[in-house]
């Protein structure tokens, strides 16, 4: 009779609890889990320098680097003067990196000496190439690139490349610079600074610029660094 | 007459004390039965392995360059350590639970899978991420997995790099967000959620069948977690980091006669 009694109260319960209109509500349970996924980042900087490696440490490359534009804006370029120009590559982000150098020079007027036009040339460190750093100097797509100067002459220049042949680690810098100066031809006479002007070879004011880049781009995904920069277009920013 | 004498007085004798003590008392018994009434539960364990059920469907010994098959494993899987085998139509080899279970532990490790690749991505980079559900419960329950999706970084992880599992929704799990992505242009997905200030695109994955007390859900819903090789500096402009979340629901099964009525349920009752 006990047991009779308790099932008819239960039913009774429950037979209220739904008659009030309550919902049945039912077991659940939900479990959380968040990721969190942090980005590398590819970052680099380019470092002029008048000091070649030799005994020099980063830390003085890079203090020297600090005054080489306003030592370069003082420079009345001599015919036969040589002037340093060592170009240093750091990567500044957290991930390995491949680098390279590009260099615009104006076309016609660099090259070898005694050619017709010539002003100056471009110095690679040869250091650079024979320690196995650096690859020799290749041309960029063409080769031609076209810029306007604040004068409003569009100058066409070459575009060179170095690629540094192993990965650049976070925090470290090139060993060897990749350029090493800029000479004018001994050969350069004043009466052919007026012809070159004319020629929208050199700028109105007698000047010529040249340009250099440093560029980096990820390791992972690619063999090697000739391969990974034919994936980076250049820019010229 | 002394006999009768005697009689009475004891019947006085009693019925005075009756009076005096109150009820008369009777000989009784007692016995009881103890009802105990377990109250069931619903519990799971949401856990997170590098190893994809099937490998990515690359056999043992076989080489892959999929981001989603695990190198130097060897799927050990069979329907006698695989409790959940039986609800599932997929014949070929796999990771037993016992395997995803011991990787799951140190999954996020120190120095651990996720730790190394989930740290300093690139454009290319991919994490393999492999959400299971365990039955922790004493009911038999409906599992559904969400997977958060940032929705601003959309195209640039989700939007073909980062997998859910194919096979899985040809074999007992269904998604709404997967279907409507596949009938609207691989536009993302039409459900959204808002964790913190961050807007998320949201993936559901619901298991067809129960899973039983015990048991483990047989498919990960998810695979991986990639950027894609062509995203620029641009595309990841200002992003230093970025969160992918997963969800895993449960609900009792009992009541239920499918797993699309019982998330209905779920979701009235959230």
């Amino acid at each position: 009779m006990k047991g009779r009694i308790f099932i008819v109260s239960l039913v009774a319960s429950i037979l209220t609890i739904v008659g009030s209109g309550m919902t049945l509500s039912y077991f659940t349970d939900t479990k959380k889990v968040e990721n969190k996924f942090t980005l590398g980042q590819v970052k680099v900087e380019l470092y002029e320098s008048r000091l070649a490696r030799g005994d020099n440490t980063d830390a003085q490359i890079i203090a020297d680097a600090a005054t080489y534009q306003d030592w370069l804006n003082g420079v009345i370029a001599m015919p036969g003067q040589t002037y340093a120009k060592n170009t240093y590559v750091k990567n500044t982000g957290n991930v390995d990196a491949y680098v390279r150098i590009r260099y615009l020079m104006p076309a016609t007027i660099w090259g070898n000496y005694g050619a017709d036009h010539t002003v100056f040339n471009v110095i690679r460190n040869e250091a650079a190439i024979s320690s196995g750093e650096w690859n020799a100097p290749s041309l960029v797509g063409s080769g031609d690139v076209y810029l306007t100067n604040d004068f409003g002459q569009r100058i066409r220049y070459n575009e060179y490349q170095m690629i540094r042949k192993v990965p650049l680690a976070p925090g470290a810098m090139s060993t060897q610079p990749a350029l090493s100066s800029v000479k004018i031809v001994p050969q350069l006479k004043q009466e052919q600074i007026d012809e070159y002007i004319s020629q929208n070879l050199l700028a109105k004011d007698g000047t010529f610029k040249i340009y250099v880049f440093a560029d980096a781009i990820q390791t992972a995904g690619f063999n090697d660094a000739k391969s990974a920069f034919e994936n980076m277009a250049p820019t010229y920013d | 007459m002394k006999k009768k004498i005697l009689a009475i007085s004891a019947v006085l004798g009693i019925a005075a004390l009756v009076l005096s003590m109150g009820t008369l008392a009777y000989f009784t018994d007692t016995d009881s039965e103890k009802n105990t009434f377990t109250i069931g539960n619903v519990k799971i364990d949401l856990i997170e392995s590098q190893l994809h059920r099937v490998n990515a469907g690359v056999a043992n010994g076989a080489t892959s360059t999929s981001p989603l098959w695990t190198p130097g494993q060897t799927m050990s899987g069979t329907e006698a350590n695989t409790p959940d085998k039986a609800n599932s139509s997929w014949a070929g080899q796999y990771f037993s639970d016992e395997q995803i279970k011991a990787d799951a532990d140190t999954y996020k490790a120190t120095d651990g899978y996720y730790e190394t690749n989930a740290t300093n991505m690139v454009p290319g980079s991919s994490v393999r991420k492999a959400p299971y559900v365990i039955n922790t419960g004493k009911n038999a329950a409906y599992i559904r997995v969400r997977a958060l999706i940032p929705k601003t970084l959309f195209a640039v992880i989700d939007n073909g790099p980062s997998m859910w599992t194919s096979t899985a929704l040809r074999d007992g799990v269904k998604s709404k967000a997967v279907d409507w992505y596949n009938a609207n242009n691989y536009a993302g997905s039409n459900v959204t959620k808002k964790v913190g200030d961050i807007e998320y695109y949201v993936f559901d994955f619901t298991y067809d069948k129960p899973l039983e007390p015990g048991a483990m859900t047989f498919w990960n819903a998810w695979g991986n977690i990639a950027i894609d090789k062509k995203a620029t500096s641009e595309d990841l402009k200002n992003v230093d980091s970025f969160d992918v979340i997963f969800e895993a629901d449960a609900i009792q099964a009992t009541g239920f006669t499918n797993a699309e009525d019982a998330f209905a349920a779920f979701d009235a009752q959230s």
